[in-house]
């Protein structure tokens, strides 16, 4: 049997591709938001906040979207790519959670906040790990949905009337965004916890690893 | 225009059949009595007698003004619509020219780039059928305006032949005001706002996009702009 890497070359990409995309589209979507900073009505416009120019990219509304709908596409793609990859390899079951998974969220909470013991591990990845990652992969796909529905309001009308109108797609897009950009200080300080070797391996790739959990190749 | 065909009489006796038999099915939970209900909705009475705006909508009062900053004023009598390019009667043209045609009022939605969105009540004659009272050319590629405020666009003709590409010349039943572009403005709701120019004076049917294809187009917004 050969030996796999704990992260194969695909999802090296996939998560690099994916973490420069979220980047820009985070830069540039604060950009087109400072254009109507708002999600009430035009007339009177009362600014929610106003972003500052420093986490901005592009300058002016024209150059912003220009950015987030080119980067849109990375999004996409290398979402698409992940996704396909762990479907047909079945590595999906290492990070998907799942209903099992559940009593396993509240002793590794305990452990990660309240200094209880490490709860015993039998799966590369724990319960909070997954719920995590299932969330931001799940929060990344209303990012895409929400993102087509704004791009095209007219040609997915069923799909805005379902989300509750063109105003409201906005709120679940932007709160979206929040969502994914609150994972990101947990994830990076996990990972930073964890040393230099667990940062470099999702670069190289990593050990070869023996999997805990059976692998159809 | 199209007239409306009224429903055959058998269809509504098939329904009314249906409603008599459900209610002998369900007496308890059916209920199709209509009279001495209150009709739902609001706002002043409308051709029928029933208030003109639907359950859960409203008139919008604060319709946002968007422009390049100084409102032309257009004399009406003066104004004339300058037609050119691949048409077989180019010329100019008058608002009665367009008002001739045949007129479309539609509630639509006005989606800006900025991101805020709202419905208006518009009304004015087809963009395809003042093409075809023009000679348009059908096989032509593009129209381009031109505005009395030296703001400039050009659309796709697909777009702008689409039923609902007015040549709008009213907003919720009275003449078109200054800030909405009067005399006549672009209303397309398959595209953003800063496609349906307003204060129209020039159209020109082509088949080469100039250069200067849109006033904010030239500046980096997307010249399709599609909805």
């Amino acid at each position: 049997m050969t030996g796999r890497l704990e992260h194969p070359a695909v999802v090296r990409l996939c998560h690099w591709f994916s973490a420069l995309a979220i980047a820009i589209l985070v830069a540039s979507g604060l950009q087109i938001f400072a254009a109507f900073p708002s999600f009430g009505e035009k007339i009177p416009e009362r600014d929610l906040f106003i972003p500052p120019a420093s986490i901005t990219l592009g300058g002016w509304l024209g150059a912003g979207l220009q950015w987030h709908l080119t980067f849109a596409w990375l999004f996409v793609v290398s979402g698409a790519v992940y996704v396909l990859y762990q479907l047909t390899t079945g590595n999906y079951r290492q990070v998907l959670f799942v209903r099992r998974d559940v009593a396993g969220v509240w002793p590794m909470v305990r452990h990660y906040f309240l200094f209880a013991p490490k709860p015993p591990q039998n799966a590369t990845y724990n319960a909070l790990q997954k719920l995590a990652y299932t969330t931001a992969l799940a929060l990344g796909v209303v990012l895409i949905v929400t993102g087509f529905a704004l791009y095209k309001p007219v040609q997915l009308s069923p799909l805005v009337s379902l989300l509750g109108g063109f105003g409201l797609v906005r709120v679940w897009h932007f709160a979206a965004m929040c969502g994914l950009l609150a994972f990101i200080p947990g994830h990076v300080i996990m990972v930073a916890l964890h040393g230099w070797k667990n940062f470099a391996s999702m670069w190289t790739g990593g050990a070869e690893s023996q999997r805990r959990t059976p692998m159809p190749n | 225009m199209k007239k409306e065909t009224p429903l055959p009489d058998s269809l509504v006796e098939k329904r009314l059949r249906y409603i008599e038999r459900q209610r002998e099915l369900h007496s308890e939970r059916v209920n199709v009595v209509f009279e001495g209900r209150a009709p739902q909705g609001s706002g002043p009475a409308n051709r029928h007698g029933m208030p003109k705006l639907p359950t859960g909508q409203r008139q919008v009062p604060n319709w946002p003004v968007l422009d390049l900053g100084d409102v032309p004023d257009v004399s009406l009598d003066a104004w004339r619509l300058e037609v050119s390019g691949l048409v077989r009667k180019p010329g100019e043209y008058t608002l009665d020219d367009i008002r001739a045609l045949p007129k479309i009022v539609q509630n639509t939605r006005h989606v800006c780039v900025e991101g805020w969105a709202v419905i208006g009540s518009f009304g004015g004659s087809r963009v395809a059928d003042f093409l075809t009272r023009v000679g348009a050319d059908e096989s032509a590629r593009f129209l381009e305006l031109r505005c009395a405020d030296d703001y400039y666009e050009s659309v796709d003709m697909a777009s702008i032949r689409h039923p609902q590409s007015l040549l709008c010349y009213e907003m919720y039943g009275a003449p078109l005001t200054r800030t909405h572009g009067a005399p006549l403005r672009l209303v397309m709701p398959t595209k953003l706002g800063y496609k349906q120019a307003k204060y129209i004076v020039g159209l020109r049917v082509s088949n080469v996009l100039p250069a200067a294809s849109g006033y904010w187009e030239d500046q980096g917004y997307s010249w399709h702009g599609g909805l």
